[in-house]
């Protein structure tokens, strides 16, 4: 009844949003993805090429478990889910209600071009006569005004852009298929009120507004424009701010009392750019910066009227139990400020994400490396960091350009084989992360990739003959004149400039917030930062602070992140949400969240017929249409004389809704047992299948779509479909259930999060933790750099884990071994004897048999006191569980560095934190404090970490502000390599230069060297701005050594999971599957998984959380179609399938002396069934005589 | 240098005997399996003897080598047992027992691994042609062997001969050729065994023996036989073998690819092939329970013939016959030891050992792999490298 269990709404679907929408879908919530856009993928959609692998692997994402529930292709061709409904060209305008039981309301807009009806022919594409710029292509490519937003979307959908469709309705007499349905052209009766004290300005407005068919009349001041609205009534004003009788803003506020609903955009100076915002809260719609390209006040005005017209827009309303935010960020607009680069004005200056679109194979150059300017191959290329970031008035880093940077410049030499020479101009080079600085040093010096830090102020064109370059041999008639090149004026550290030559220069362009986050605090009443971003719930949710609304921020919503760790928050916003939705549904019984809610809300699940065993009884539809009107006698003329071919059905046109009905409905109750549908498109009925799977009652394993386009002949298409239909068989086995309970070893803050997120969702956790009490690193952190209190949110963790139902905790308690697997582990915990415990030890556990899941779930039902707290002597007990993560955490890396431990001046940041929340140390009889960052790391020492532990600068900047408020007057030096203030963090840089902090830079060749003198020490560096050294009497000097981990490598080994070279957590995929092992079941977060604050640590743990309930949930599902096999008859038990798996999906069974295969972990790749030499171990529906025979039909 | 330890006796035979009897005295050793003259067949087969009396008539330098020995390793150590076992084995063959302790398909937890200097052999149908087979033929062999300095050029005349070893035999027929296979063996001298035997430039009374495993040595001590250095022309002897038998591999190689170049030649060269798969049977590291050549993968409908028949004219029967051999190359090539056991096995006389060899030394050269030079070097394939083979998958 209740239809909005384990609904959830996501909003955008970028890779955030896919991912959130995928983690719900996964635990078995109906999922309602949508985006304003009318494809998805968001940003990542135009990429192609990935740090630190330089390729994709956006399909890393999809479900690993109940693999037949998705699409199993290419991400960036779209999500298909069978729990995730896709909404495109939507907004989320309103959400009301509780968390748990919320309304929202979406805008969409009548679809002009119906994507029932559309086959995506190009029909409507050719006669269309607008040509405009390519948005895919970011403007690179020409495009018609009707076109495909995404070249490789399924199902390819065709969009108007309405903004420059004329109206000609040449499309709509096109198409074959009565898909386009334009509006009406009503613009002459659109009346538009210019308002504009400049005659030149009125005018030329006008001119292009009746261009492009509105009714245009002009106003010279705001009073003549009231007295005009007062006479006639308008469908629209553009409002000047700035004129001298009456301020644009008055006007506005007298026009909206007389007409409320009127939109009205202001046009505004520079100077007034903040008045002009101003307004947008008294009712203007929008504003634009003067001067403005025409394109932009005709496409506000066209969407206003598009928005007036009647049935334009439509409210759908849905009822879900949390919203998920995932609209990303903006990117900055190098035209909006000073410009000094000349973007858009020289054509050789590009964006890092334009430059991505010339990198790619669906670009304006099909991948080749040209100049846009003039399509010569450029032969050196600057890249110029922190375009719009870490500004005076936007102290914001935006943490992921530099990484960008560093691999486009990668891309571009391995592309040009090392011909064309790469300079990355920067500030800080921020790698901060595990992989991130090894990738730099390989940028560096395997790919010789130049860095040079130093600011260029001006970009210049210069048109200078080119000396290494024939002109006769430029193109075209411009060959007398050599080539423009960029002149980049660059500053240097010792205030010099230098000028350089270049073909081409990218802007790396920083973040801003995003335009939709505006509407969506309107649509939400969440609150924005002090940047404009939303926050990340970790206030609201870890610190009780804010109000609880149910919606949640995922992704790089909050600021911009890479693609790892954006992964990494949208699976804590999907286990926030999944807790928010769980939270109002039915108790959850012992068995995890009831499998109903998965279903609840879809119609009767249809039942298939077991055919497995059946002797292939194979219908062929052919559909039938002009293109392809010698199809059917040819395969007519194949399958004669196929015994299992019983009939052929012609069909016409099935690409359409109703030639599609026709074809569902003759096959109704059908008993084919394979079908096969011969279609121009196969990819266009991806979704579809579903449809005719139900009408026959067949698993969709069983159906084939084939396609006869292309070079390939009708009928090996069609023999290549039907040699492998009669191959095809689904095995009706099934997933064993999976012990509803998830093991989260290490009790600081990441396991603790982690174990909440495992009970919100509705699942057992068992968190081990091997001292006497929970809290890890929190126990010593005193403040967050932005003033949160560290202690008040471990008491609230603490007492949230003392409270929620379903956390068993173990405290001095270690693992000693596991037995079984995914899904199925029984691992043995030992609790040491607990002599210190200050509480008496609860006999109730003390038996081994007790600790069975029975037990455990009997827990539930016992007093409180008991259930959470399991101390008792020395004693073993046996965890079952489905899932472990494993959250052992870090500490900071011991040194010998610097006299460290010779002399009480020196101390670590650890040190100092623990002093400044003890208050032994006393800022006010300091005159001088040294700061040491990189202590033993970044480099390539055996003693060292070559690894940037990404959170000491924040730490040394938080303490020097903290010494900087107790004691003004103290002098504080920081000697840094690198400031790695990612993000927000960069503002604290700044105001601690601000408040005069020096800041002062070291190389590995000079590092500081520390002598001691009596009390006090003595720090001597090389200023590299003053270019002298410098000796600083320092009465502290910190040292920032950096994270390592704790425990890990023996207990990751004991789950069959790895450690990395650095001796972190072995992710599966450092991007698109950031807190699982490639092995399965078992899940890391916090500092187990690399170097991150402490936020970052909750939002891993939410992440693994959420990838252990994916996996828990996936219990009693079939055994996807694809899975390898074994035929134990033949198999020698050489091992050698056992080593090819890279998921560990294989084992030899010591008793049997069989290979068995596990096939939750097994995900269909085949790499064992190619290392068998006699086909003993195979894959499903990929059999060698299914091969011979496609291949043979192929040939 | 190793330690060599030296075994006296009337003959080369009776001082390995001597030796092989005394390792009965060691706690452990429960059994040895070495070919072994029967009394009343008179073939010389490999024997698992339990009983030293038995050892009087062990002959494994005799010039017969019916089938590669590894196989027999296998079937005797595929489980764990706790019994140790020695077991004499030609270099082949004991390079191919690595292969297979690899591939999980024998053990060496419990098991003495005895090597020789190899004198070659003969094929089978060679050797069963002779008229005496006695142990006085075998002490001839060795001695002729021997003394012509362990080389093979008495035999390995000129190319020709290599090839076509019926003109050979029909020009001389008291000359005996060893195998091909023998005649470009590029490594007939025990490596990797926990006992070595060597022969070279020892007196016709005396064997050396020396240990490179940790097990040989603990065996080899407090043996009743004297220690003494490896004779000091031993290197430039075995260097000398080694050279000549290189070159005679350069020999056939050349000849083979120019007659196995293109597809269409292989399958001329392949012709006689009646898909017998003895060859397989033969082959040590073959180790399928079942070839897939043999399963239902290659079990085609019976109008699927007439389909293909109909299609291209004509259609050779047996099919698959180049296939067979080509999947064997893939399957195998990487752990072809050079035994030449498939050219003995061959019915119709195809030159399959040069063909195997050639392909194999190719593949593993291609991965810096030595088939059965090493137990702890990993199989190829069960390895994986992102950056290997970048100018064949062009990533």
């Amino acid at each position: 009844m209740n239809i909005k269990q384990g609904q959830a709404l996501v909003v955008g679907a970028g890779i955030s949003g896919i991912r959130s929408a995928l983690d719900l879908a996964e635990a078995g919530c109906r999922v309602t993805l949508i985006d304003s856009a009318p494809h998805m993928g968001g940003v990542l959609g135009k990429l192609e090429h990935q740090f630190p692998t330089d390729g994709c692997g956006m399909c890393r994402m999809l479900p690993v478990t109940d693999r037949d529930s998705a699409f199993q292709g290419c991400l960036r061709k779209g999500l298909i889910h069978e729990n995730v409904e896709v909404k495109l060209a939507t907004r989320l305008l309103k959400v009301e209600g509780e968390p748990g039981n919320l309304r929202a309301t979406l805008e969409t807009q009548a679809p002009i071009v119906d994507p029932d009806l559309c086959t995506g022919c190009n029909l409507c594409f050719e006669v269309c006569p607008v040509t405009i710029a390519d948005p895919f292509n970011l403007g690179l490519s020409r495009t018609r005004a009707i076109h495909l937003p995404v070249p490789h979307a399924v199902p390819n959908i065709y969009t108007i852009d309405m903004d420059h469709c004329t109206l000609c309705g040449e499309c709509e007499k096109a198409c074959p298929f009565d898909a386009i349905t334009l509006p009406l052209n009503k613009k002459d009766s659109f009346s538009v009120l210019v308002v504009d004290d400049e005659l030149i300005l009125r005018e030329s407005l006008k001119d292009w507004l009746e261009f492009e068919g509105f009714k245009v009349e002009t106003a010279a001041s705001g009073k003549e424009a009231l007295e005009r609205l007062d006479a006639t009534p308008f469908s629209m004003v553009l409002l000047d701010i700035k004129m001298p009788d009456m301020d644009g803003t008055e006007v506005l506020s007298r026009a909206k009392e007389l007409f409320p609903e009127l939109p009205v955009v202001m046009m505004t100076a520079y100077a007034t750019v903040e008045t002009a915002v101003g307004t947008m809260q008294t009712g203007a719609l929008d504003y634009v910066v003067k001067p403005f390209d025409p394109e932009k006040i005709i496409s506000l005005v066209t969407e206003a009227y598009l928005n007036g017209l009647p049935d334009h827009r439509r409210f759908p309303e849905v009822e879900v139990g949390a919203v998920i935010l995932a609209t990303g960020v903006d990117y900055y607009d190098p035209t909006t400020g000073s410009n000094t680069f000349g973007y858009k004005i020289l054509k050789d200056v590009v964006t890092n994400l334009e430059l991505e679109r010339i990198l790619s194979q669906t670009g304006p150059f099909e991948g080749e490396l040209k100049r846009p300017s003039d399509g010569r191959v450029p032969r050196r290329m600057a890249w110029i960091q922190c375009v719009g970031s870490r500004q005076k008035d936007f102290p914001v880093c935006s943490s992921i350009c530099c990484m960008i940077a560093l691999k486009e410049a990668v891309l571009v030499r391995k592309l040009s084989r090392g011909t064309i020479e790469t300079v990355v101009y920067f500030m800080d080079m921020r790698c901060s992360g595990k992989e991130f600085e090894d990738y730099r040093n390989r940028a560096e010096n395997e790919y010789g990739v130049i860095l040079k830090r130093a600011r260029p102020h001006s970009v210049c064109p210069v048109e200078e003959p080119d000396p290494e370059s024939d002109p006769k041999s430029g193109p075209g008639s411009d060959s007398d004149s050599g080539p423009v090149r960029l002149k980049l004026t660059v500053s240097e550290d010792s205030g010099k400039t230098t000028d350089e030559l270049f073909d081409m220069v990218v802007l790396s362009v920083g973040q801003r917030p995003s335009k939709a986050t505006a509407d969506l605090v309107a649509a939400t009443k969440l609150s924005l930062n002090s940047w404009g971003f939303l926050s990340p719930q970790v206030l609201d949710d870890s610190l009780d602070h804010g109000n609880k609304t149910g919606v949640f921020v995922a992704g790089s919503t909050s600021g911009l992140r890479e693609i790892g760790e954006s992964v990494i928050y949208s699976s804590w916003a999907a286990n926030l949400a999944l807790g928010a939705i769980r939270s109002t549904t039915s108790t959850v019984s012992s068995a995890g969240p009831d499998a109903g809610s998965k279903d609840g809300n879809k119609k009767a699940p249809v039942v298939f017929r077991d055919v497995s065993r059946e002797i292939p009884d194979i219908g062929v539809v052919v559909c039938q249409c002009p293109n392809h009107l010698d199809v059917e006698p040819q395969i007519a003329a194949l399958v004669g004389g196929d015994v299992h071919v019983s009939q052929v059905i012609k069909k016409e046109r099935i690409c359409t809704r109703a030639g599609w009905d026709d074809l569902v409905h003759t096959l109704e109750g059908s008993r084919f047992n394979r079908l096969i549908v011969v279609v121009c498109n196969p990819m266009f009925f991806v979704k579809k299948k579903g449809e005719l799977s139900a009408a026959l009652a067949l698993d969709p394993v069983y159906i084939e779509f084939v396609g006869i386009e292309g070079d390939q002949p009708v009928a090996s298409s069609v023999g290549m479909g039907l040699a492998r239909l009669r191959h095809l068989a689904r095995l009706n086995i099934r997933i064993s259930t999976m012990v509803p309970r998830v093991l989260v070893v290490g009790g600081g803050i990441g396991g603790m999060s982690a174990a909440l997120g495992v009970a919100r969702a509705g699942f057992e956790a068992v968190l081990v933790e091997s001292s006497s009490k929970l809290g890890g690193n929190l126990a010593w952190l005193d403040k967050t750099i932005h003033g949160d209190d560290f202690q008040e949110l471990l008491n609230i963790t603490r007492d949230r884990i003392e409270k929620t139902p379903g956390i068993t905790v173990l405290t001095n308690a270690v693992v000693d071994n596991t037995r079984g697997g995914v899904g199925r582990y029984s691992t043995v915990v030992r609790t040491r004897s607990a002599e210190s415990n200050d509480r008496p030890s609860n006999s109730v556990e003390s038996n081994l048999d007790e600790s069975n899941p029975e037990a455990l779930n009997s827990h539930d039902s016992s007093p409180k006191d008991k259930k959470n707290v399991c101390k008792a002597p020395d004693q073993l007990r046996e965890i079952f569980h489905g899932a472990v993560i494993l959250a052992t955490g870090g500490e900071e890396a011991g040194t010998t560095a610097y006299g460290y431990g010779t002399n009480q001046a020196v101390m670590t940041n650890r040190e100092v934190e623990a002093a400044l929340k003890q208050g032994t140390l006393d800022p006010g009889a300091m005159n001088a404090v040294v700061m040491i960052q990189c202590v033993d790391s970044r480099e390539a020492r055996v003693d060292a970490r070559p690894y940037c532990s990404r959170i000491c600068c924040a730490s040394s900047l938080k303490h020097a502000l903290e010494l900087k408020r107790l004691n003004p007057e103290i002098d504080i030096y920081v000697l840094y390599r690198e400031m790695m203030t990612q993000g927000f963090t960069e503002a604290y840089y700044k105001e601690a230069r601000d408040l005069g902090v020096i800041f002062i830079r070291y190389t590995l060749d000079g590092k500081p060297e520390v002598a001691f003198e009596s009390d006090h020490a003595v720090v001597k560096i090389l200023d590299p701005i003053l270019d002298r050294f410098l000796e600083i009497r320092a009465d502290l000097v910190v040292l920032a050594t950096g994270v390592v981990t704790r425990q890990l490598e023996p207990l990751a080994q004991i789950f069959n999971a790895g450690v990395d070279q650095y001796g972190f957590f072995d992710e599966a995929d450092p991007k698109w599957r950031p807190v699982d092992a490639l092995t399965g079941g078992v899940f890391a977060c916090g500092l187990a998984l690399g170097p991150r604050n402490v936020e970052e640590s909750i939002a891993s743990a939410g992440a693994a959380a959420m990838g252990a309930v994916r996996l828990v949930s996936s219990c009693q599902t079939a055994v996807p179609a694809v899975t390898a096999a074994i035929k134990q008859s033949l198999c020698s038990v050489c091992e050698q399938c056992i080593q090819a798996c890279v998921f560990g999906a294989r084992a030899l069974d010591p008793n049997t002396n069989r290979i068995r295969i596990d096939p939750v972990l097994c995900q269909g790749c085949g790499a064992c069934a190619s290392v068998c030499p006699n086909s003993a171990s195979f894959v499903n529906n990929f059999l060698d005589q299914q091969m011979f025979e496609i291949i043979d039909a192929a040939v | 240098m190793e330690e060599t330890y030296e075994i006296k006796g009337a003959n080369r035979l009776d001082a390995l005997r001597t030796f092989l009897g005394s390792l009965f005295e060691t706690d452990n050793i429960g059994s040895i399996l070495v070919p072994v003259q029967s009394e009343t067949t008179h073939a010389i087969m490999p024997t698992l003897v339990s009983d030293p009396a038995v050892l009087a008539m062990a002959d494994p330098f005799a010039p017969c080598f019916p089938l590669n020995g590894a196989k027999l390793v296998s079937k005797l150590t595929k489980r764990p047992g706790d019994k140790t076992m020695a077991v004499v084995l030609r270099p082949c063959e004991l390079r191919a027992l690595v292969e297979l302790v690899k591939i999980k398909q024998a053990r060496m937890d419990h098991l003495i691994t005895i090597s020789f200097d190899c004198p070659g052999a003969y094929s089978n149908k060679d050797f069963n042609r002779l008229p005496d087979r006695q142990e006085s033929h075998t002490l001839e062999f060795l001695e002729k062997r021997l003394e012509s300095g362990f080389q093979y050029h008495d035999h390995v005349q000129d190319q020709d001969q290599v090839q076509n070893q019926d003109q050979n035999q029909d020009q001389d027929k008291n000359e005996i050729s060893l195998t091909t296979a023998c005649s470009i063996c590029t490594s007939p001298f025990p490596e990797n065994a926990d006992i070595c035997i060597t022969l070279v430039d020892q007196p016709a009374d005396t064997l050396g023996l020396f240990a490179t495993t940790d097990r040989g040595r603990e065996l080899l001590m407090g043996r009743t036989s004297s220690v003494k250095p490896l004779p000091k022309t031993r290197d430039e002897s075995i260097k000398a073998v080694l050279a000549q038998n290189k070159d005679a591999e350069k020999k056939v190689f050349e000849a083979l690819s120019s007659k196995t170049a293109t597809l269409e030649k292989l399958g001329i060269y392949l012709s006689a092939c009646v898909n017998c798969y003895n060859c397989r049977v033969a082959c040590p590291v073959c180790f399928c329970r079942e070839c897939v050549f043999n399963t239902d993968v290659f079990d085609y409908e019976p109008f699927q013939y007439a389909t293909w028949a109909k299609n291209k004219g004509s259609l050779r029967m047996p099919m698959d016959t180049v296939f067979f051999h080509v999947t064997r190359m893939i399957h195998m090539g990487l752990s072809c030891v050079g035994c030449g056991q498939c050219s003995n096995a061959c019915p119709n006389d195809i030159p399959l050992a040069e063909l195997f060899v050639s392909v194999g030394k190719e593949a593993q050269k291609g991965f810096s792999y030595g088939a059965g030079k090493d137990l702890d070097e990993p199989f190829p394939l069960s390895i994986f490298f992102e950056n290997e083979f970048q100018d064949v998958t062009g990533i």
